[in-house]
């Protein structure tokens, strides 16, 4: 099953540190919230595990091989919905996600049983015939998350996933995610919403300009910073003076 | 209105358009670069070389008969430089002389001026000679003679020869302009247009290589790109066919392994047209700014076919075939005119597919490099 280790990991575009040596694990059946402001780092860790752009200096393991450059075939076991959610605006939905399987090396009798699968799962029916560009921003998310959950990758990276969605898409979301970790997938989330990663996470780094500046449990932070909610943990953690 | 507030909001406008890189494109690099090279030099070029042939004596070489004072009167202009050639024909098909005339005692006497419809400086010095020609007959040795002269002029080049070169000028502008002009659209869309959508992203975290994803592009590009041609050529060919009666259609002839030939080159070409339109958008941070790097793209291929379309001569030499799109073209003529020279076609063969790797290569940096910005 899968995991990801990062370590040590530098990063600078130009003369902005972005990353300051970062490491962290996230381990099968786990869901580890990268917890962070927007510019705090999260978009770049997962840019470089995901071999789109190379750290400075630092290594990152996923299922125990090293990331590099002209690797790609480890890529075939994350699935990850980015920030961006990817939807081709002039290609159906189904077309989309066969293309995506095509590039997950699945056969076509396969996409087609995940696509069936996937659609009763997100409930896709009413859009899957649509094109991206007549998606509202809910579909498009569900979308984005059925191209992760296509292959059955033992890794998930979701990159603020919920973010845009209404109140209800957000639980189903959730839900999805609570099950997907029930599976034994390793789940790298990544948000910068507090209820979110107190939620859906077993284990929580709280990154600020490039820094983990805390990791652990939820309990285990409460304790550390004697304090019960996660904002107030977050506040205290990257050294913010109410 | 208040005229301070007007102000200040032109000062913001005018530091935000001077710190806009696309309005620096605009405002300073097109007029001052692009239109220069792009209208400029081709006219300066041509400008110069109508004032060269102005200028320069014709090369002529008279033989035959000799009609008293005829000879002298040619010798005697300063516009004329009497020369001799071992084969005239050979020599003035290969522009070593503009002109070649040879009389003929008959009655009445006839002249025969032999000239090269391609050359600008053959044209010259037909103009140059009939007009001496008219001068001696009426002048007091043309009286004496009491004979009118016959003039005949006479091409050297045959009527598939000039049918090749006026055709292998149109197509090849067709076929060239119909690749680059069909890759723009397609080419900025597929990286520029996927940066900006984030498409692109969330490409590149999928299990597909740099390379495998490139390639992909490149040969979408190449196709929609191939379509346009094809197309522009069905149009052209139903307007000057249907519309324009087909005139000299029948003049034109190309074998079959000619017609091989260019199509492999139009292929390796066409690629090539992608790959720079591809690297253009690979550069660019949007589809706005890809689109701005198109301009300097077409002159980047378009200057070619400027310089060709000024260029006349039949036989050229090895090394133009070395200067990528000026090469195809050339070719393109030859093969319509006079059928295509193995040679020729070897060393533009070769220089397209060096180019060709070249471009991948760069390509390829440039993507990389985008994706890290």
């Amino acid at each position: 099953m899968g995991k990801i280790e990062v370590r040590n990991l530098y990063k600078s575009y130009g003369r902005t540190r972005a990353l300051n040596g970062i490491s962290f694990e996230v381990n099968e059946g786990e869901v580890f919230a990268l917890l962070g402001p927007n510019g705090a780092g999260k978009t770049t860790t997962i840019s470089i595990i995901l071999g789109i752009i190379e750290p400075d200096s630092g290594e990152v393991f996923v299922n125990g091989q090293k990331v590099s450059k002209d690797e790609y075939e480890y890529k075939s076991g994350i699935g990850a919905v980015l920030e961006e959610n990817g939807i081709y605006e002039r290609l159906k939905v189904r077309e989309s996600l066969e293309f995506w399987g095509e590039l997950y090396g699945l056969t076509k009798n396969e996409i087609k049983r995940r696509i069936d699968e996937l659609s009763r799962d997100l409930d896709m029916g009413d859009f899957l015939e649509k094109k991206g560009g007549e998606l509202s921003r809910g579909m498009r998310q569900k979308g984005s998350l059925a191209r992760a959950l296509l292959p059955h990758p033992p890794i998930l990276i979701l990159d603020e996933p919920t973010d845009g969605l209404d109140v209800p898409a957000r639980e189903v979301f959730k839900k999805i995610v609570r099950r997907e970790r029930d599976h034994g997938k390793a789940i790298l989330y990544s948000t910068h919403i507090m209820s979110e990663a107190e939620d859906v996470s077993d284990r929580i780094a709280i990154i600020h300009l490039g820094n983990i500046v805390a990791t652990g449990t939820l309990e285990e932070l409460q304790d550390r910073y004697h304090e019960k909610k996660l904002e107030k943990i977050f506040i205290k953690a990257i050294g913010y003076e109410l | 209105m208040n005229f301070k507030k007007v102000f200040a909001i032109y000062k913001k406008e005018i530091k935000d358009a001077l710190r806009n890189k696309r309005v620096l494109y605009s405002t300073i690099i097109v007029p001052l670069v692009v239109i220069p090279i792009f209208i400029g030099i081709p006219e300066a070029i041509q400008s110069k070389q109508q004032k060269k042939i102005e200028i320069t004596p014709s090369n002529v070489m008279i033989s035959g008969f000799r009609l008293p004072g005829f000879f002298e009167l040619f010798a005697k202009s300063k516009f004329i430089n009497l020369t001799m050639a071992k084969d005239p024909y050979k020599a003035l098909r290969e522009g070593k002389i503009d002109l070649y005339v040879r009389v003929v005692e008959k009655n009445p006497p006839t002249v025969e001026i032999y000239y090269n419809p391609l050359s600008s400086s053959s044209k010259k010095a037909l103009t140059r000679a009939k007009l001496i020609i008219e001068s001696y007959e009426n002048s007091g040795q043309g009286k004496i003679q009491m004979r009118k002269l016959k003039v005949i002029p006479k091409s050297v080049i045959t009527e598939r020869e000039l049918g090749g070169v006026v055709a292998g000028l149109v197509l090849g502008f067709l076929f060239i302009f119909g690749l680059i002009s069909g890759a723009i659209a397609p080419g900025v869309d597929t990286i520029a247009g996927e940066k900006e959508r984030k498409t692109l992203y969330v490409l590149l975290s999928l299990p597909v290589s740099k390379k495998e994803i490139l390639l992909g592009k490149i040969l979408n590009v190449s196709t929609i790109s191939l379509i346009t041609t094809v197309l522009m050529g069905v149009g052209f060919y139903i307007v000057y066919i249907i519309f324009l009666g087909g005139t000299g259609v029948g003049m034109l002839k190309v074998s079959g392994l000619d017609i091989l030939l260019l199509v492999l080159l139009l292929l390796i070409f066409m690629i090539i047209a992608s790959t720079i339109v591809l690297i253009a958008s690979a550069y660019a941070r949007s589809y706005r700014e890809a689109q701005n790097y198109m301009t300097p793209v077409i002159l980047l291929i378009v200057i070619p076919m400027i310089f060709v379309q000024s260029f006349t001569r039949l036989s050229v030499p090895d090394w133009y075939f070395y200067i990528p799109g000026f090469n195809f073209m050339i070719l393109m003529r030859e093969a319509l005119a006079t059928g295509i020279n193995f040679r020729h076609y070897e060393i533009s063969f070769i220089t397209l597919l060096i180019m060709l790797w070249f471009l991948y290569k760069l390509l390829f940096k440039v993507f990389d490099r985008g994706i890290a910005r």
